[in-house]
């Protein structure tokens, strides 16, 4: 699934560094110089100028929710960063005109299939001078810009056209790309060109390695859950070939017997059964391959339509039929391994005595009959009979058990995230409120004392973010470090420490779980920040986890960001609002009551990039939770047919003694709901226990600890009567052979 | 059916086809039985003796005719209907006792009677039965850890925990020992003695003494019956039946090596020599084969 990425990034002759740079801070063209002057160094982009737009883009008078940043497409013919025109104007698919004209926008084909958006459609983008109309000339592809989870999303317009856009003094930001010989080059090269800056990087730097990451970041986790569930059933497999054929060689115990008197070697009566099970095994393989292919083809063909290469490639057919040879392999291992049991058998007793029967004895005791329902005793009986395939079946619904439970309580973790959100490191409120400060301003003292007013209000929390930098360890670049400000009781709206407490003085920090890590800092350690030419002390007061900024940042009191800077002011504010209203109905208000002056969102809207990730992870998770079932669904079905074959005799005495075939029926379902249940006992509370704790070790890199593991009891509780159901559904129709039974077979004439 | 008749079959007709031909099993088969009677069924292997049980017991329907059990149309009766009939009327005892084998003595007693609606001392009702056929020391075994007699003692015990009003049997002691056919046949004595109804497929003549009348089966239909009396004791009981069996002709009564015979059989009466051995081991002659009885020894020729 790798190899589109490989694709597009060869073809297009991608960037491997891209840099953007605000040329207040950096000469742009230093910077360009020091770049082309690297022997390592292929070619390096002009600087093209960038601007960023607010999240109200409008299309088809709705808002996208993504803010776009604007690239000035240069009409410079270059030797590397292409974009690939899927879909444009004819002189431009011609390449007579390689840009778009003024008035128009060239989109990521990634938007315009999220968004919905063709080649001909209008987009409305907020500037300072009111909504600005651009209609979509192109759609291309870009490998740094086709990604759903990169905000903001690029786009590309004429040259010089941003001037039409945005002041010039808002437009000071240009992107460099930057493309070496061989990619290995471009880490070491990144990290020579922070050395060679010997400061902050005002702007970003993107290397080819992060994007690979972040193309191949959904793939991979999709890859290790269907790794996960390929072993899976793979073993179940293996457990129902065993069980088939261990199965079968009892029923034919007696046959097996008169064969060997007759002259059979072991290994003649071992390929009976082998060539019988091992043909039937494998004539499933094919349609296996076939639905492998036609999913992963699928798969394929998503990922190429996103990055515009449909129909270029298909799958390697090495990469099917090799998994195919080995799950061949591992099947004709494990039946030979099974067969041999028939090889085993000794001529004299099988004849003589048939095969031996399951015993098991002393579980209940001699009155338990009178008041156990017939059938239910039976399934416990058949249980405890063969208590290796009962255990090996009751694994395998205890994995499901576990993927239903973790699929049910991480949506709901994921869907509840803004009642956690302090667990995520951020302020749990009803409304984010940030303060514009463009044409419509308001100060942040006069909102603040409009909101302690508010009949609506019932909490408000000022904040706002501070960059500052890490002093350097000996032999490193110094490091940036994001942090919030907070004005007022952070307790208050759901923040809490790991260690310690939250900072009150002017000196006083609390520092992100991974950023504590690197010092290593503890409470009450001095930590030294560097931000507005000055380097400040502070005593740790705190330790917190966050999932932001992969686990890097502190936190810290408008006493100590105004010692940096003492007209800092907060920017954001957090409102709860009183008990019983509707977050949507006080967004609306306060909009109305301040227009322009403030954006105002919900938490919902604020977590929405997360909840998107979900919307992809529910997806997955589906799939998982339908194979698991699908899979355990065929084990119920071959676990019931051979219960039936095994006691058929048995079903055939009971007939005869008076059981009606729905009593028999009940208690071949009753095996089937009893083993469910039993696995369910074990694997619910496992699971509830295991889940968090994985979790806080999977999320352990990115600072999360104590993941916020939300339990949704109700769903949980429902998967109870809801694999019994399944179960039942899978049990009962096979079942129904047990009504075939004849009891005349008992009678001998 | 006479108020004292506890079963009834006219006209029954059943035929098997085995894929190629057909094979008529009973032709037109009357018989009728009352209650608290010993009828013992006796014919040569292929005569349509154990068909007749199954179709008296509700295992197989006939293609034509009609059987009455306890006033139960068994030959139109629904599945549930003969469920319910074996559960509570009818039992079986087979040529191999059939015992669930993966449940102890005690526990296959009590199933059975876990089937009727009567669940009540189940437990306690088990324990005398097996009381009362001589296994009550045996109760936690399983049938694989006991002989062959204690097994079918545990399945005459099963066939009487729902107090049938019939109870039939085929070919109870056919796989048995002649210590452990003595005991079970005593016990259907017994059973009989307590007035019960007793329907006994066999081949040997002792074990046909027990009941109180023998009805010869031939291709599929009754040919004859006979009656004993009260006061007959069981050597003169053997000793008129074999007689009237003699009555019957030449070829009507072969228990040599007729087609499907058992082993057992074959080894009791395809033997070449056999000699009185006191008063119980008789053997006699008729018509080129032996027919034994009782205890039979072998010496070498």
């Amino acid at each position: 699934m790798e190899s589109p990425v490989n694709i597009l990034l060869d073809d297009l002759r991608a960037s491997h560094i891209r840099l953007e740079l605000d040329t207040q801070i950096h000469d742009k063209n230093a910077v360009y110089a020091w770049f082309r002057d690297r022997p390592e160094v292929v070619s390096v982009t002009d600087p093209m100028a960038v601007w960023q737009s607010g999240s109200d883009v409008i299309h088809n008078g709705e808002s996208i929710k993504k803010s776009l940043l604007l690239i000035e497409r240069s009409f410079l013919d270059r030797d590397h960063d292409h974009v690939r025109i899927l879909d444009a104007d004819p002189e431009v698919l011609s390449g007579d005109r390689p840009v778009p004209l003024p008035g128009e926008i060239w989109i990521t084909n990634q938007l315009a299939l999220s968004r919905e958006i063709e080649r001909g459609d209008t987009l409305q983008i907020p500037t300072s001078a009111g909504k600005r109309e651009l209609q979509v000339s192109g759609i291309v592809v870009d490998p740094f810009n086709n990604l759903e989870n990169v905000t903001p999303a690029s786009c590309w317009v004429a040259p010089g056209f941003l001037t039409f856009m945005a002041p010039p003094a808002d437009l000071t930001e240009v992107y460099l790309g930057i493309r070496v010989a061989e990619e290995h080059q471009a880490e070491p090269l990144a990290e020579a060109f922070r050395t060679w800056l010997g400061s902050e990087l005002a702007g970003s730097m993107l290397t080819v390695k992060i994007l690979r990451l972040a193309y191949g970041l959904f793939t991979r986790i999709v890859a290790v859950a269907l790794l996960v569930v390929a072993i899976l059933a793979l073993i179940i497999a293996f457990f129902i070939i065993s069980a088939t054929v261990t199965s079968a060689v009892f029923s034919d115990y007696k046959v097996i017997g008169i064969l060997k008197a007759q002259g059979f070697t072991p290994s003649q009566v071992n390929g009976i059964y082998l060539r019988q099970y091992l043909l039937t095994a494998l004539l499933f393989i094919p349609p296996g391959i076939l639905c492998g292919h036609l999913i992963a083809g699928a798969l394929h063909r998503g990922a190429m339509e996103e990055i515009g290469l449909l129909g270029s490639e298909g799958i390697n057919p090495w990469f099917l039929v090799l998994p195919a040879l080995l799950v061949g392999g591992a099947i004709l291992l494990c039946a030979w391994w099974t067969c041999r049991r028939a090889g085993r058998v000794r001529p004299m007793e099988a004849i003589r005595f048939g095969a031996p029967s399951l015993h098991v004895k002393g579980i209940f005791k001699p009155g338990t009959l009178q008041w156990m329902p017939l059938s239910v005793f039976l399934g416990f009986r058949n249980i405890l009979l063969n208590v290796k395939r009962s255990v090996f079946a009751m694994i395998g619904f205890g994995f499901t058990v576990f993927v239903l439970v973790f699929s049910v309580n991480i949506t709901h973790s994921f869907s509840n995230i803004h009642q956690h959100a302090g667990d995520w490191g951020m302020v749990a409120a009803d409304l984010s409120v940030r303060l514009s400060s463009k044409r419509f301003r308001v100060r942040p003292e006069q909102f603040q004392e409009a909101m302690q007013v508010d009949p609506a209000v019932s909490k408000t929390l000022a904040h706002g973010s501070f960059s500052a930098v890490l002093p350097p360890k000996r032999g490193e670049s110094p490091q940036e470090l994001f942090g919030n400000v907070f004005v007022g009781d952070m307790s208050s709206f759901g923040m809490t420490n790991l260690e310690g407490s939250h900072p009150v003085s002017g000196d006083e920090i609390a520092l992100a779980l991974n950023t504590a890590r690197d010092g290593p800092y503890r409470p009450g350690d001095t930590f030294q920040l560097y931000a507005e030419g000055q380097l400040l002390e502070f005593r740790v007061t705190g330790i917190y986890q966050t999932g932001q900024n992969f686990g890097q940042g502190f936190r810290f009191g408008e006493a100590a960001a105004k010692r940096f800077n003492p007209n800092w002011k907060p920017r954001y504010y957090g409102l709860n609002l009183k008990p019983g209203l509707d977050p949507q109905e006080g967004k609306d208000r306060l909009q109305k009551i301040w227009g322009e002056a403030v954006r105002v969102t919900t938490s919902r809207e604020e977590l929405r990039e997360l909840v998107d990730i979900l919307s992809g992870m529910k997806f997955a998770l589906s799939m998982l939770c339908l194979v698991l079932l699908a899979v355990s669904g065929v084990s119920i079905f071959n676990d019931t047919i051979l219960s039936i074959k095994e006691h058929r005799k048995v079903f055939g005495i009971l007939k005869a003694l008076g059981a009606t075939s729905g009593m028999l029926r009940m208690s071949i379902v009753w095996k089937t709901l009893s083993t469910i249940l039993f696995s369910m006992l074990a694997a619910l509370p496992t699971s509830l226990w295991l889940i968090p704790l994985g979790l806080g070790k999977l999320a352990e890199g990115i600072g999360m600890v104590h993941f916020p593991f939300s339990i949704n009891v109700t769903g949980t509780l429902l998967i109870i009567p809801g694999l019994l159901l399944f179960g039942l559904a899978c049990a009962w129709l096979p079942a129904g052979r047990a009504l075939a039974v004849d009891p005349r077979e008992l009678i001998v004439e | 059916m006479s108020h004292d008749t506890v079963m009834h079959a006219r006209g029954l007709c059943k035929t098997y086809d085995t894929g190629s031909e057909s094979v008529s099993v009973l032709s037109n088969l009357n018989l009728e039985v009352a209650a608290g009677s010993f009828s013992v069924i006796m014919g040569s292997s292929g005569s349509g003796k154990s068909t007749l049980l199954y179709l008296l017991g509700g295992l197989d329907r006939p293609d034509e005719g009609e059987i009455v059990v306890d006033n139960l149309r068994v030959d139109r009766a629904s599945e549930k209907e003969l469920a319910g009939m074996r559960r509570d009327s009818v039992s079986f005892v087979f040529q191999e006792a059939n015992l669930v084998p993966n449940l102890t003595l005690l526990e296959n007693v009590q199933i059975a009677g876990l089937l009727s609606d009567r669940r009540e001392e189940v437990n306690q009702r088990a324990r005398d039965l097996m009381k009362v056929v001589g296994i009550e020391d045996l109760a936690d075994r399983l049938p694989s850890q006991v002989s062959g007699g204690e097994q079918q003692r545990c399945a005459v015990a099963r066939a009487l925990i729902n107090e049938p009003a019939l109870i039939l049997a085929d070919e109870p002691t056919g796989n048995l020992n002649s210590a452990s056919t003595r005991d079970v046949l005593d016990l259907f004595r017994q059973i009989h003695g307590q007035g019960r109804t007793v329907i006994m497929v066999t081949h040997e003549l002792n074990a046909a003494c027990c009941g109180d009348r023998v009805c010869f089966m031939r291709d599929g239909a009754i040919i004859g019956e006979y009656k004993f009396s009260d006061d007959q004791d069981p050597d003169r009981r053997e000793r008129l039946l074999f007689d009237w069996l003699s009555e019957r002709g030449g070829d009507a009564w072969r228990l040599g090596h007729s087609p499907g015979q058992s082993e057992t059989q074959e080894k009791r009466c395809g033997a070449k020599r056999f000699v009185h051995a006191g008063g119980h081991n008789r053997y006699h002659h008729f018509s080129g084969v032996a027919i034994c009885f009782g205890k039979p020894r072998q010496y070498p020729s």
